[in-house]
């Protein structure tokens, strides 16, 4: 351990965890009566939840892990890698995803993303703590134990550098302000800064194949309202280029490397890509 | 499971798939895969195909696929090579090789990856028409 200006202090009480696990178990109960469900917790920070969750649960179940963590040489997804993959099957199940904190919701939305591919019969999520401040990714939990400020929170599986996991409650670690921009979610930090909202938001689109010579671009930036959907979007688009209405009902739209559907709200910066569908071998 | 993916302009490096990998010893089946330009595209005459891949999403695609096909079937190794550019009628544009244990997973492995390829890797081509 580092020897660092530090000291925690009870943010939430080994008895609170206890009492609203039981509600979050109630919960589920009531909205998977007479179903059976396969829970999946994302290690390692869930393990200590996830097993006094469980506990709490009447309805029948599985458990499964998935380990992710952020980029290594030679593999390429994002910037994520899998250290455990699944075991248990997820099609046709009633998947619940359990993370510990939801922050910039990166690890949780690549999670996400890669269940929904085994199609499952629902897929929900629930997280200890949801911290809200560094969102970069659209995520909603179904159930959600506690919303926590922009502080950086220890204990009850949660670690700082490793260490801490074993502290039956949550606390605030205090440590000195210049190892304050370390990200609680474990992958990248986001100064605060860049969040405050603006009127707009910024995004680039990129066209593809045959799309490059309807509009003659291969890439133009629009500005949107902040909420502003792939459909909006859209609209936007095609008043400005008819030839492309034409091919809406097979186009593939996607942001940054994942497809997307037209309801995903937009951020800024995103990189939206358009496309007729794909065709390689 | 051993994963490599390369995307790059034609032509496809012949040295990858001719010289035999070292495959392991409790592996019985290597299955090769090549994909050929065809002399016709819908109906017409055709002198090569020009391929176009959005590229960082073709790998990252590729990725979601060879995840799955890690979690489904037990596969030692998966490489793919596709090319982009031209590519004249009856050369390659892709080339495929799974190792496996036994051949009945490397099978419905390569099969799953270039069905799930031809839905959702961002590769695009377009025709080239003969010029007589």
């Amino acid at each position: 351990m580092q020897s660092l200006n530090e000291n925690i202090s009870t943010l939430i009480s080994a008895e609170e965890i206890s009492h609203r696990i039981l509600q979050l178990a109630q919960e589920i109960d009531k909205d998977f009566e007479g179903k059976n469900i396969v829970i999946v917790g994302i290690l390692n920070g869930t393990i200590l939840f996830l097993a006094d969750l469980i506990r709490r649960i009447r309805t029948p179940l599985k458990i499964d892990f998935v380990g992710v963590s952020s980029y290594r040489e030679n593999t390429v997804s994002g910037n994520l890698v899998w250290t455990k993959q699944l075991t248990e099957s997820t099609k046709n199940q009633h998947v619940i995803v359990v993370e510990d904190i939801l922050e910039t919701g990166q690890t949780l939305h690549y999670v996400l993303n890669h269940i929904r591919e085994s199609a499952p019969k629902t897929l929900k999520t629930c997280v200890l703590l949801d911290k809200k401040v560094n969102r970069d990714y659209t995520i909603h939990p179904d159930y959600t134990g506690f919303e926590i400020e922009d502080t950086f929170v220890v204990g009850y599986g949660l670690d700082y550098d490793g260490s801490y996991r074993n502290l039956p409650y949550i606390g605030v670690l205090n440590i000195s302000s210049d190892l304050k921009e370390i990200d609680q979610g474990g992958i990248s930090a986001s100064p605060i800064e860049s969040k405050v909202p603006s009127e707009n938001i910024k995004v680039v689109v990129k066209y593809w194949s045959f799309y490059q010579s309807l509009t003659g671009k291969s890439s133009e930036e629009y500005a949107l309202p902040v909420g502003a959907t792939i459909e909006d979007l859209m609209g936007q688009l095609v008043s400005q280029w008819a030839a492309l209405e034409d091919h809406r009902s097979s186009m593939l739209i996607a942001i940054g490397n994942n497809y997307c559907r037209s309801s995903q709200k937009l951020n800024d910066m995103d990189q939206v890509s358009l496309f007729p569908p794909v065709q390689g071998g | 499971m051993k994963r490599t993916v390369k995307i790059y302009p034609y032509p496809l490096e012949r040295s990858a798939f001719e010289k035999a990998t070292s495959i392991a010893t409790h592996c019985g089946s290597s299955i090769d895969f090549k994909g050929h330009v065809r002399n016709k595209e819908a109906g017409s005459q055709i002198e090569g195909i020009h391929y176009q891949a959005f590229e960082e999403m073709a790998q990252f695609q590729f990725s979601l696929i060879l995840d799955k096909i890690e979690s489904t079937w037990p596969i030692d190794e998966v490489i793919v090579h596709h090319v982009v550019g031209k590519v004249p009628v009856g050369e390659a544009s892709i080339w495929v090789r799974i190792i496996s244990g036994h051949r009945a997973e490397g099978f419905e492995a390569i099969q799953y990856l270039l069905s799930q390829m031809k839905l959702k890797v961002p590769i695009w081509k377009s025709p080239i028409e003969c010029q007589r």
